[in-house]
């Protein structure tokens, strides 16, 4: 009966001892509307508090409850915001949901060729500071669908005619019949007297340079780069089609300089360091190629080549002997974190499933050691760009191939799930992604029974000791 | 003999000459205003004037702006490489979304930038009027209302101050001045806010979508600290940049 009670009082004050560990790590809610370093409404100690610090959660506290906050002006709708930024930023705070306030509710902004998603407000205050007229779509509610609207619109060759001349610019129908349109073309003419009468024609899918249009637009070997792309201009400053140097002695009633076409159409696309970007300036971003003045690493043309003022440059990065696509992230060599045979990073299949075992990944003498941290390495337009994840490893790097292609992330290494786990088992653990059971002789744990990490201690146990 | 004597006197006369163009021109150098005063330099038209006067201040100062996260003296800040930037989301908790410390940060900018040039705005039109002043003109200003816009690939400053000059040929009235520098902020902090977006959603951002999706964009991630993120977001085309702190982490 003795060793009962004792047994007893020692559950209770092992089970206190631990709830104070515990609560010391969870931290008691607290609130600062200012803090001494100048953070509003933030959970820190009375001590770090210039003022007013509330032993309670800011969602406890009127002037620092988070919400929505609506600038009525804009039309920007901001989550998350403290009630009293909010009112000192001039906006006006919601606590509703965002879906759920009018003000908030996002459609397509149609501004001239663009679309933007977001708030009929924010359309408005767009338009009126870009100079364009607008028209809100309430019914388009996603914004991929918004940017699909931009593109619907199609091109073709606008003729605009006064008394004394006729002038052609390749737009959209909409720009060419278009009201007020009439202003954006007075540029263009010479000899334009205000008040006397203009009139505009569309040809949709024609380029300026068509034989049958008879405007004094011909072509030139000038070219430009316009989303990507190489593009011929003609002798008018318009884009004619994307740029094929075995096309353009083509006469201008062939179909090369007469119907707008689809780059895809012209040529094939041109890869990163290729010499077909010499002859053809279907510039494929994804290929690592993109229109630009030509560079160093770029193909040189054969001929001198006149005008040969763009190209589909290069994007592709050399780093440490390897070369990689444009846009394409690995997870980059530091010391202490996981490096493999294949290289760097935690490999993992599409299904996110690690491709190394959890013995091997998880040896804590070679990898994971304390003051390492992962960096992702992601190759844009020919620089390698550094992202290094948060720190103590709070991040890790995670790689894996898509499509050829190797993309890296840092993914929230989620240590939490390993110190929360109730009765833990070997199993248990290693069943979690980011867990893995160590042995009580491992050196990390100073140990030297093999026995799991110890996380909490069971009555049986505690009756052994 | 003779004709020796007038080659020496010729000597003479042509040091003297270029003595007295030297000084002339080393008297232009020290004194500035005697090149407009004695009509050497064209006078500006006031709307010019005020456009060079101030173009480079407010370049300057939009630059300084843009790499402190939108504030001139950043309240909430990180230091980092000797620079001060501003926190617009925070959070001291783990595992905790930050919470936004400038909501609209386009108004936020415009209202910085226009503080940080008010004392250049009174400087060049003060100068403006002592220019005119100088040149025979009667002149009068009358300070207004200075508002700065950030728009599509520019920033526009307007000053509604009015300057009054006259001569003899009559009076001239301009009540609206201005200026506009051709910079990308406006797109730089749009696309800042969703960043901050991400970050209260997810505790993170996918940079790499961004420079997916706008191609002329660069993005750069740092992190000096525990769970600070130093976000440099550049314009590849024309090097506007706008860096900004964020200290987030969440699960949602």
């Amino acid at each position: 009966m003795k060793n009962k009670i004792i047994i007893f009082l020692s559950v209770i004050f092992l089970v206190a001892t631990l709830n104070f560990i515990s609560a010391q790590g969870i931290e008691y809610p607290q609130c600062c509307p200012l803090a001494n370093n100048g953070a509003q409404c933030v959970a820190v100690p009375a001590s770090e508090c210039a003022s007013n610090f509330a032993p309670t959660s800011c969602d406890s506290v009127p002037s620092c409850q988070a919400g929505v906050c609506v600038n009525i002006q804009s039309g920007e709708c901001i989550e998350n915001t403290p009630k009293i930024v909010c009112e000192n930023s001039g906006g006006l705070f919601k606590t509703e949901a965002i879906h759920n306030i009018p003000e908030c509710q996002r459609g397509c902004c149609i501004l001239g060729q663009d679309t933007i998603f977001s708030t009929e407000i924010a359309c408005k205050e767009a338009a009126s500071k870009e100079g364009l007229n607008f028209n809100f779509r309430e019914d388009i509610t996603t914004s991929n669908a918004c940017l699909g609207l931009s593109l619907t619109d199609e091109e073709g060759a606008c003729i605009i005619k006064t008394d004394f001349e006729t002038k052609c610019k390749r737009t959209t129908g909409k720009e060419c019949g278009a009201e007020d349109s009439e202003s954006g073309f007075v540029d263009l003419l010479e000899n334009y007297v205000s008040g006397t009468s203009l009139t505009t024609e569309f040809f949709q899918g024609k380029l300026c340079t068509a034989d049958e249009l008879k405007t004094d637009c011909t072509k030139s070997e000038k070219t430009t780069c316009y989303k990507d792309d190489v593009y011929y201009l003609d002798t008018c400053g318009n884009r004619a089609n994307a740029f094929n140097s075995a096309k353009y002695n083509t006469p201008l009633n062939s179909d090369y300089w007469t119907y707008i076409q689809n780059p895809s159409d012209i040529c094939a696309p041109v890869t990163g360091g290729s010499s077909s970007a010499k002859t053809c300036g279907n510039c494929d971003y994804s290929s690592s190629t993109k229109c630009r003045s030509p560079q160093a690493e770029d193909p040189k043309p054969t001929n001198q080549q006149a005008n040969f003022e763009n190209i589909c440059g290069d994007l592709k990065c050399k780093y440490k002997g390897k070369t990689y696509q444009n846009t394409e992230s690995w997870c980059a060599q530091m010391s202490g974190t996981l490096w493999e045979e294949n290289g760097p990073g935690i490999k993992l299949d599409l299904d996110g499933n690690y491709l190394i075992s959890k013995d091997k990944m998880f040896n804590p003498e070679k990898y994971n050691l304390p003051g390492s941290e992962y960096v992702t390495q992601e190759c844009y337009e020919g620089e390698v760009l550094n992202v290094q994840c948060k720190g103590q490893r709070e991040q890790v790097c995670k790689q894996y191939e898509q499509q050829g292609r190797t993309r890296a992330v840092c993914e929230i290494n989620n240590a939490e799930s390993c110190t929360t786990l109730k009765n833990p088992t070997k199993d248990k653990c290693n069943a979690l992604d980011d867990c893995y059971w160590l042995s009580g002789s491992s050196p990390i744990i100073g140990g030297n029974k093999d026995e799991g990490a110890v996380w909490s201690i069971t009555k049986e146990e505690l009756e052994k000791e | 003999m003779k004709i020796k004597r007038g080659k020496k006197a010729q000597l003479t006369i042509f040091i003297i000459i270029a003595i007295v163009v030297i000084a002339i021109v080393a008297l232009l150098f020290m004194f500035p205003k005697l090149r407009t005063n004695i009509g050497f330099e064209k006078l500006q038209s006031p709307e010019n004037f005020i456009q060079t006067c101030l173009e480079d201040a407010i370049k300057e100062n939009v630059e300084m702006i843009s790499k402190q996260g939108g504030s001139l003296e950043p309240s909430l800040n990180i230091l980092y490489r000797d620079e001060k930037i501003q926190y617009l989301c925070y959070t001291p908790q783990k595992y905790q979304a930050c919470v936004v410390q400038i909501p609209f940060l386009e108004k936020h900018i415009e209202e910085e930038i226009k503080n940080s040039i008010e004392e250049d705005v009174n400087f060049c039109f003060n100068s403006l009027k002592q220019t005119y002043e100088e040149r025979g003109y009667a002149a009068n200003l009358k300070k207004g209302e200075i508002v700065v816009e950030l728009l599509p690939k520019k920033i526009l400053t307007t000053m509604n101050y009015e300057f009054t000059f006259s001569k003899e040929e009559g009076t001239q009235k301009i009540g609206t001045f201005r200026v506009v520098v051709n910079n990308n902020l406006y797109e730089l902090i749009s696309i800042a806010q969703s960043i901050m977006n991400d970050e209260i959603l997810i505790g993170d951002s996918f940079e790499q979508f961004y420079m997916d999706f706008y191609t002329w964009l660069k993005v750069e991630k740092e992190r000096p600290g525990e769970d600070t993120t130093i976000y440099t977001l550049t314009d590849r085309n024309t090097q506007d940049k706008f860096k900004f702190a964020v200290q987030s982490w969440s699960f949602r």
